[in-house]
């Protein structure tokens, strides 16, 4: 026991003679393991998680942070220390999308993924012996999931919330150089003018929604339509204003170009 | 904060000077008591040759690398938390907070965990932990993590409140830390 373990300078938990001697004798045990030296002996401490949890009664009680002491006296005594430090796992990247296979379907870009992610599939199915056969089926699913849910359907979202895809608005098909002027009604007394097309005279959109504020005193933005288009909805029913004061606004469009959705929802021409 | 991810590149890189080896050490003592379960694994993660770096990032970020690899992110000087690719090497590192799998799309989005993801019969958290940990985020039917956070409510919150962000979102798979986890972006 005249014996000194070479001590650590920061061994707060060592209280006794008997820690020392502990300690030494794992650090002579480790020592005898290590393949190549490195500067500093202390910092190399090769003692695994599960050592952490083992505590014999008979040990003075130890804090949490160091596992040295208070492990090896159980019952039979081992010179020889089970010496294990965790290995890192090998996980397994997809080369397309750099996720974890497991997660290709999250990558949004499964296609590229799939014949990688099949390999992977199946390599996994031997190793687990269990699963003969390959999941062609759930990797199909996966691949559907990602198609649009049809317009109008309620979605159920986690946590129980529904979410519904609002209808396509119906678009005339403007094929032709046409000044549209349609309502919806927005709420139940509420309604919304729409105007498409204006941008294919030269209206710069943003400005003419600007005059439409001040004239009208309401609401007016620019807004992309499904297609693509942009229209300018004004909040409010102003079909008719609209073509009173068409004259003074847009000089530049010759009547003929204009339309308005009536209540039979036909496209009429608007100035006869 | 949230978002502190979702863009990342060389951009946000303010200063890349090599450490000095107090202050490496000094970093290297903090990792170690902040992840007891890595002992001896500590050679392997950050290799003492290895071209250490503290680099200091916009908002308050620094980023522990070892040869180009970045390991560990830290915002101001709270606790450091490992990248999502480091986390699944050692997934012991961190407590595992498991969620359904219905969460899993949104996580990737970058959305913080809501407590009710959690209190889900499909989920799972494994310790009791208070606010502020940092947490491995899991998912149900995946044996990778997908993401790393941090508690924003404890466990036993989480449990009998049942309302509102149980977890924030760090970083996660598929952000710009994911992509660009090299230091010569």
């Amino acid at each position: 026991q005249g014996r000194r373990a070479r001590v650590r300078p920061q061994a707060h938990h060592i209280r006794n003679f008997r820690d020392c001697e502990i300690m030494g004798r794992k650090k002579r045990a480790s020592r005898k393991k290590e393949q190549h030296s490195d500067s500093e002996d202390e910092e190399n401490e090769e003692e695994t998680v599960e050592e952490n949890k083992e505590e014999a009664p008979d040990e003075p009680v130890q804090p949490d942070g160091d596992s040295d002491t208070g492990s090896e006296e159980s019952g039979s005594d081992n010179e020889e220390d089970q010496v294990s430090k965790p290995i890192g796992v090998q996980v397994e990247y997809c080369p397309k999308c750099t996720f974890p296979f497991e997660y290709c379907e999250y990558a949004g870009m499964i296609e590229q993924c799939k014949p990688g992610l099949m390999e992977w599939m199946k390599r996994k199915a031997v190793a687990t012996e269990g699963e003969g056969e390959i999941d062609e089926a759930s990797l199909e699913n996966k691949v559907k999931q990602k198609k649009k849910t049809p317009e109008g359907v309620e979605k159920m979202l986690p946590g129980g919330k529904v979410k519904k895809k609002p209808m396509a608005t119906k678009l005339h098909l403007q094929e032709e150089n046409m000044v549209v002027i349609s309502v919806a009604s927005r709420q139940k007394r509420k309604a919304v003018t729409s105007i498409t097309g204006l941008e294919l005279f030269g209206v710069k959109l943003a400005d003419a929604a600007k005059d439409f504020k001040k004239k009208f005193s309401c609401g007016a933005a620019v807004v992309k339509t499904p297609t693509g288009k942009e229209q300018i909805d004004i909040q409010g029913e102003f079909r008719d204003q609209l073509l009173e004061m068409w004259e003074k606004q847009f000089k530049t469009i010759p009547k003929s170009a204009v339309f308005v959705v009536d209540e039979g929802k036909n496209k009429v021409a608007a100035f006869e | 904060s949230n978002a502190m991810f979702k863009k990342f590149s060389m951009e946000v890189v303010q200063s890349q000077n090599k450490t000095k080896s107090s202050v490496q050490r000094a970093i290297r003592q903090k990792l170690e008591e902040q992840f007891p379960t890595l002992e001896g694994a500590w050679d392997d993660i950050m290799p003492p040759k290895s071209d250490f770096m503290a680099v200091k990032c916009q908002n308050h970020i620094t980023l522990i690398t070892a040869d180009k690899q970045i390991l560990f992110f830290q915002e101001r000087d709270g606790p450091y938390s490992p990248c999502l690719r480091l986390l699944q090497q050692y997934p012991q590192m961190l407590p595992k907070m498991q969620c359904d799998i219905g969460a899993c799309k949104f996580i990737i989005g970058g959305s913080n965990i809501m407590c009710p993801g959690l209190t889900h019969p499909d989920a799972c958290m494994d310790e009791d932990v208070g606010v502020g940990q940092i947490v491995g985020i899991y998912v149900h039917g995946k044996e990778h993590p997908c993401g790393v956070g941090m508690m924003k409510m404890s466990t036993d919150a989480i449990r009998k409140v049942n309302k509102g962000h149980g977890i924030e979102n760090l970083h996660y798979l598929g952000d710009g830390l994911w992509h660009n986890h090299t230091l010569d972006m």
